[in-house]
């Protein structure tokens, strides 16, 4: 297995292993640029991998790459070029926002006058110039979750590490934390997402990879996983609702839910999608659309878990 | 507008810059550190108070330049009275004092070096448990090691903070007091004679910051309360002048000249601070009859076995710091 020139992360049969713990079990992978999701349990490997990308952990097998650097002997390199947003608080004491990610910058190689400088733009970014000046201890979850955001990207990294960037946050701050993410893919810095949350990943990722037990269980885009779903489709139409529910009805299509113009239904049996069209024809409904249900990525997930299970 | 419309208005703004070479993120660690140490009042009072040294020696050296001056007055007599209640040694018949001025003042610095031994105690018990117990109270680590920064360069940074208060404290006192001294008497001729004290105060700092340095930073590295780091730093310093002091009362007195001598760490600084200043051996070398200065001196014994108790302690503090730190910057990302 070789890399691929464009992919950020690229690991062949990559082990870690903690005593006779196996903590990453020979995973190859190739991870192109863009947002990220990393999936799996507790004690899947997902931090174990970071640190190993990181250059943190030396493996105990196999080889891997982060933006072309090679793990085992270029880690400072890498270093420079990625950020990391811990999962945990990592604020150190008796520091104001600004001096905090200023000291994130000068730790990352910059000079005083850019880390600065640096330090008050990430803020702004991160919504927290108001606070710059205030003890960082003083913060609100979802402010310190943005401060180890900022402290992550004032080096301007070329891949972000985030781990459970919207743990303990409200869902205002938790919408506030993922337009940011998706954000930052937009400016092209590709991110790694790190989280258990899984509609978070739904909402940001375009690609997720799934860890059990050190395994790689799963790989891909999301939307090549989400499957379509045999029996569940979402109807839009125009014309008389009550007619064509009522009809839907007579011939056993189920209808889960309705908002105006557009109906959740499932079939008695795959491939059923006649008694929809038929039930349309006789109340003079117009179809304007007839869409599979898709499988979420929780669905994708658990049905990964149960592959493996099934081993 | 609301704050998260707000930030969906914003965009994420590359950065044109270069980062400098990743060599120089200790000097990061260093300017830190030393800001935090310095932002609380006692700490700064701390470095203040150790300007006291400064005022002794300057004072000691006006009288020692004035007794040159007066030598053979009813003054001098008098002078000569509070010199020997300070260096705690007799003085009495001395009438060349001029002749045995490079001894006096060596005499003077060990006895003030050993002043700073027992302010190095407080001083590091202030400033260095927090160094690297509040990075691991406070989970901070990760910041670092998800840097360019290497567990090398993270201890660096934290034993030069300390090595710059322990010298705040010790070494910039000292040779303050000595250019204050050398201003005092005036001319080339007492520069030149005492030259050589400014590279034995250098060296008996540098001992300072190396073994006051390594071994609290092992302290610290080994608990995430700097309370503990504090306490188990005077408690080693403490529990071995006591069990010295034990020692040298209940064996004789050939058992303690070897490594039973060598348990105090204040008694091991001190004869190695003896051998730094050559008092011995410069009172040695004058015609007063032998005893006079054993008020001031240690013990004499073989400076190799507390050299080596100084030694092994800062290289074992040196190794379990680094393998505490390195173990954390290895599992930095799942540092819990």
């Amino acid at each position: 297995m070789t890399a691929d020139a464009n992919s950020i992360i690229f690991c062949d049969k990559l082990a870690k292993r903690y005593g006779s713990v196996a903590a990453l079990n020979d995973v190859s992978l190739t991870i192109e640029p863009g947002v990220v999701g990393l999936l799996g349990p507790n004690g899947a490997g997902k931090s174990t991998l970071i640190s190993v990308l990181l250059g943190q952990a030396p493996p105990t097998g196999g080889q891997a790459r982060v933006l072309g650097l090679d793990i085992r002997r270029q880690q400072r390199r890498i270093r420079r070029r990625t950020g990391f947003m811990p999962e945990n608080d990592c604020l150190i004491p008796g520091m104001s926002g600004t001096g905090y990610v200023h000291y994130a910058g000068r730790l990352a190689g910059m000079t005083h006058a850019d880390a600065m400088q640096r330090a008050h733009e990430v803020l702004d970014y991160v919504g927290l110039e108001e606070a710059r000046y205030r003890q960082a201890e003083e913060y609100s979850t979802g402010m310190k979750q943005r401060l180890k955001l900022a402290q992550a990207l004032v080096h301007d990294p070329d891949l972000l590490f985030l781990d459970e960037p919207t743990n303990g946050m409200d869902p205002h701050g938790r919408q506030i934390m993922l337009s940011l993410i998706r954000d930052l893919g937009d400016a092209g810095v590709s991110v790694l997402l790190s989280s258990h949350l899984l509609p978070d990943v739904e909402q940001v990722c375009d690609r997720v990879v799934i860890l059990t037990n050190g395994d790689l269980l799963a790989e891909g885009a999301i939307s090549e996983m989400r499957k379509p779903h045999p029996t569940l489709y979402t109807v839009d139409y125009l014309g008389d609702e009550k007619a064509f529910t009522e009809r839907l009805r007579q011939v056993d299509v189920a209808i889960h839910d309705r908002v105006t113009g557009e109906l959740h239904v499932e079939l008695p049996a795959a491939g059923e999608l006649n008694r929809v069209l038929h039930a349309a024809t006789d109340t003079d409904t117009q179809l304007r659309g007839l869409h599979p249900k898709r499988s979420s990525l929780e669905e994708v997930f658990m049905d990964a878990l149960k592959r493996q299970e099934a081993r | 507008m609301s704050e998260a419309a707000a930030i969906d208005a914003r965009h994420y703004r590359r950065w044109p810059g270069q980062l400098r070479a990743s060599r120089w993120t200790w000097l990061a660690i260093v300017r830190q550190g030393v800001r935090l140490q310095l932002r609380e009042h006692r700490k700064r009072n701390l470095l203040l108070l150790s300007l006291g040294f400064t005022v002794m020696i300057a004072i000691t050296l006006y009288i020692l330049t004035a007794l040159e001056t007066l030598a053979g007055t009813k003054e001098a007599e008098s002078m000569i009275g509070f010199i020997q209640a300070f260096l705690r040694v007799d003085l009495s018949g001395i009438t060349r004092i001029t002749e045995l001025r490079e001894v006096l003042w060596r005499t003077l610095f060990l006895v003030i070096s050993k002043g700073q031994l027992a302010w190095v105690l407080v001083v590091v018990s202030m400033i260095g448990p927090g160094l690297i117990a509040n990075d691991i109270r406070s989970r901070a680590l990760p910041i670092y090691f998800s840097k360019p920064v290497t567990p090398s360069t993270y201890l660096l940074g934290k034993w030069i903070v300390i090595a710059i208060f322990v010298g705040a404290a010790t070494f910039i006192p000292s040779v303050v007091g000595l250019i204050i001294g050398v201003a005092i008497t005036g001319g080339l001729p007492t520069y030149t004679q005492n030259l050589h004290l400014l590279g034995d105060v250098a060296l008996a700092g540098l001992v300072n910051m190396l073994f006051a340095g390594l071994v609290i930073l092992a302290i610290s590295s080994l608990t995430r309360d700097q309370r503990y780091a504090a306490g188990g730093w005077i408690a080693l310093c403490l529990l071995s002048i006591f069990a010295q002091a034990l020692l040298t009362e209940s064996l004789p007195k050939e058992q303690t000249a070897g490594w039973l001598g060598s348990i105090s760490l204040y008694r091991d600084m001190s004869v190695v601070d003896e051998r730094i200043f050559s008092v011995r051996e410069a009172w040695s070398k004058t015609d007063l009859p032998e005893g006079v200065f054993n008020n001031v001196l240690p013990e004499p014994m073989n400076v190799m076995y507390p050299v080596s108790v100084i030694a092994g302690l800062a290289i074992l503090g040196a190794i379990i710091c680094y393998r505490r730190v390195a173990r954390f910057s290895k599992a930095a990302a799942s540092v819990q």
